[in-house]
């Protein structure tokens, strides 16, 4: 998708369209840019710039918080229609996903087809822009989806893979950050298509067996499957503070809240967890996590939430100001297969019942319209 | 304070005590053991304010009584590095320091203020009273005595179905519930039930829950599997005396879960096991999965187990089977737990139910110990 956090906030405020739109939080704020409209990135502000920074180069934009909620109900949307063309879609973010046609060619006609099909149902249905990459394998799909932003529609054929590649920054390899980068330039490799020409025996005497993977793909050889259904393996919340701090009441308040929206996204997956682990970061950004264990699985919030407490407790909520905290559910099984209890009285059944009323009201009227009296936020 | 004492008994006292003193605690003092003169003899006490062991160090002459609070840790660690023989230790009047004297050693410790260690418990006075005077009345506060050996068999029948970490206090405790001539053992995680009977002479009528972890304690101070153990009970805390040894725990004040109505009276099969070949069929079939499938029939008993990762297992095992054909998926652990607890004598006896309904295993011509379990539920 293009722009998408900022794309949806366009979409869904006409006001906003054309003009600069910085989604992230208020410049005052400490967070990051998450995304920024293309209005935006002509003033040099892109994601993962500190708010402040996007403020002095972009005064005059518009900063908007984070909707998640909103953007993972798009992202749901996008991904359903993704898969009217083939169950083998396998979601990189929430707003990037490949799909395997090799086999919805029969139906629904070349990848080409199917991709402007995609594209224009985007557009209509939900009103948001997208880039596509067609090509024999993921790395150079990939590729071709970022290389013409916005509104980009790059094919890539098997035998022009090489000279496709070639021109490209060395930087634009998978697994090649800072540092890798930094080494290959040492050793005169600037674009793609000076790998290409590197034998691979000097990569891999400096590189070892991962320069050798770095070589495949310069020559456009990757041969991993699209793998859809990727497995969840843990559910976390964690929020950085505006300011540090050390008030107890606050951040038991806050933990309770991320342990709410933990629980809830387990219920909404059907699991259950039994690791529980919190995370806190001091001002000196020193970060501990701390786990426990629980006899049996659970996706009750209170759980959750008397376990995370007690966590923070024993570790007196890591002793000093604290800058983020964060709580995470792993040990993941579906929900229903844990074992029955014996006792019918001990199985809860109240909470349980109070969890799915609340749920159905949050489904229906939204996150904000029911909380526990403890959360409500005192007017100033 | 002057006495003399063998540094082999100390040790072996010190040994015991310190298991209960608290690593860390908001009261410090707690950290360190009470050391009495009363009578002749030394007086060892180290306590958690949930749990308590005091102990008489054998083989003390006692020279000038007194009171100290010294560092457990410390004191514990000093004894245990000495050599063998004859120690010297006391206190000079006035001084701060806790003096530990041999041949050619010479310890010399920091005490806590003796004024600022917390009471001694009701029960460990009126307990050292019954001892002196044997005409006194104990009916009132003697419950029931059992051996050791007994008492450490029914232990360790129990513990394993408890869930000693969760924070519901009738998990971590065992219901204890006693009349004339004897006395239940229940435990629960939930998801099975142990029932354990004993014989006692008893004249008392009373049931209350015993926090796990003081059950195991008890079991790791008594030496010798012949010795007799008195439980009283005195201001809410339970009492188990043995020759040179009072230990106390605080007893849990919740509701234990109404057991009897989830004995199930009526099955649907009913099958006799050898214990050692249904133990190591049972094991195998963990290998691949903690869930195992039982099928019934009336010339065949099977066990399955399957894991989509790693394989399949499937095992037949000889047995006598008798009723519907039947198939019930459980915990193999669960299974292997109660196997692994019970001696060599006579045949398991496993009483079963379809549905999901709890099942029953017993020791063929025993009736004073009952496991009831929660069957599985299975998607294969």
């Amino acid at each position: 998708m293009d722009a998408f956090f900022a794309a949806v906030e366009q979409r869904d405020h006409p006001a906003y369209q054309g003009k600069p739109v910085i989604v992230g939080g208020l410049p005052n704020s400490r967070g990051v840019v998450s995304t920024c409209s293309y209005e935006a990135r002509r003033y040099g502000v892109h994601s993962a710039m500190p708010l402040h920074e996007a403020r002095s180069r972009c005064p005059h934009g518009i900063f908007l918080p984070v909707r998640m909620k909103k953007y993972q109900e798009v992202s749901t949307e996008i991904m359903s229609i993704l898969r009217d063309y083939t169950p083998l879609v396998e979601p990189l973010s929430c707003d990037e996903a490949f799909m395997d046609v090799t086999g919805s060619e029969m139906l629904f006609g070349p990848a080409e087809k199917i991709a402007r099909e995609i594209v224009d149902r985007i557009e209509l249905e939900l009103g948001l822009s997208a880039s596509v990459g067609i090509a024999s394998n993921k790395f150079l799909a990939k590729i071709g989806s970022d290389l013409k932003k916005p509104k980009g529609f790059v094919v890539v054929k098997a035998d022009e893979a090489r000279s496709f590649l070639a021109p490209l920054p060395i930087s634009k390899l998978w697994g090649v950050g800072p540092k890798t980068g930094e080494q290959l330039r040492k050793m005169g490799i600037q674009t793609i298509g000076n790998l290409q020409n590197l034998p691979v025996d000097i990569i891999r005497s400096s590189l070892g067996e991962f320069g050798e993977r770095l070589h495949c793909l310069s020559l456009g050889i990757d041969d991993r499957p699209v793998s859809p259904g990727e497995e969840v393996k843990s559910i976390g919340h964690e929020t950085t503070f505006q300011k540090d701090t050390d008030n107890r009441d606050f951040l038991e308040q806050v933990l309770l809240s991320l342990c709410e929206q933990v629980a809830r996204r387990l219920r909404q997956n059907s699991l259950v967890g039994r690791i529980i682990t919190i995370k806190i970061r001091d001002a000196d950004f020193k970060t501990i996590t701390r786990r426990s264990t629980l006899y049996h699985p659970t996706d009750f919030e209170e759980i959750i939430f008397e376990t995370a407490r007690q966590l923070a407790e024993e570790n007196e909520w890591g002793r000093k100001r604290v800058r983020l905290i964060g709580v995470n559910v792993s040990g993941l099984q579906k929900s229903g297969t844990e074992q029955p209890p014996l006792f019918a009285e001990v199985e809860r059944k109240d909470l349980h019942r109070l969890h799915q009323t609340v749920d159905q009201i949050r489904d229906r009227f939204g996150e904000q319209a029911i909380t526990r009296g403890r959360l409500i936020k005192k007017k100033k | 304070m002057k006495l003399l004492c063998s540094q082999e008994e100390l040790v072996r006292s010190l040994q015991i005590v310190t298991r209960v003193i608290p690593a860390r605690s908001t009261m410090p003092i707690l950290s360190g053991l009470l050391l009495e003169t009363r009578d002749d003899q030394l007086f060892c006490f180290g306590s958690d304010l949930e749990v308590g062991i005091e102990i008489k160090i054998p083989e003390v002459t006692i020279i000038t009584p007194g009171r100290i609070v010294v560092s457990g840790r410390t004191f514990y660690d000093a004894i245990r590095h000495l050599p063998p023989g004859r120690i010297e230790m006391g206190i000079d009047d006035g001084e701060k320091t806790f003096n530990i004297k041999t041949a050619n050693s010479f310890f010399s410790l920091n005490i806590f203020p003796a004024e600022e260690y917390p009471a001694l418990p009701e029960g460990i006075k009126t307990i050292n009273l019954l001892r002196e005077d044997k005409n006194r009345d104990r009916d009132a506060l003697f419950l029931f005595s059992l051996q050791a050996a007994v008492f450490r068999e029914a232990v360790k029948q129990s513990v394993y179905a408890t869930a000693p970490q969760d924070s519901r206090p009738f998990l971590s405790s065992i219901l204890w519930e006693f009349d004339e001539g004897n006395l239940r053992m229940v435990a629960t995680d939930i998801n099975r039930l142990v029932i354990k009977d004993l014989s006692i002479k008893c004249s008392s009528k009373n049931s209350f829950l015993v926090p796990v972890k003081a059950l195991k304690e008890i079991t790791t101070i008594l030496e010798n599997d012949d010795e007799q153990i008195d439980f009283l009970l005195v201001n809410k805390q339970l009492y188990a005396v043995s020759r040179g040894v009072v230990f106390y725990t605080r007893l849990i004040n919740a509701q234990f879960p109404r057991y009897e109505q989830v004995i199930p009276k009526e099955f649907d099969g009913q099958v006799a096991f050898e214990r050692s070949t249904f133990l190591s069929a049972l094991t195998r079939s963990s290998l691949i999965d903690r869930a195992v499938k039982l099928s019934f029939s009336e010339d065949n008993i099977n066990i399955f187990a399957t894991e989509p990762d790693l394989g399949q297992f499937s095992e037949k095992l000889s047995g006598s089977y008798d009723g519907e054909p039947l198939e019930i998926g459980f915990n193999s652990q669960y299974i292997i737990d109660f196997l692994k607890v019970v001696g060599d004598e006579g045949q398991i006896v496993f009483n079963l139910s379809k549905g999901m309904k709890a099942s029953v295993l017993k020791l063929n011509n025993n009736e004073k110990y009952t496991y009831v379990i929660m069957p599985l539920r299975l998607n294969y």
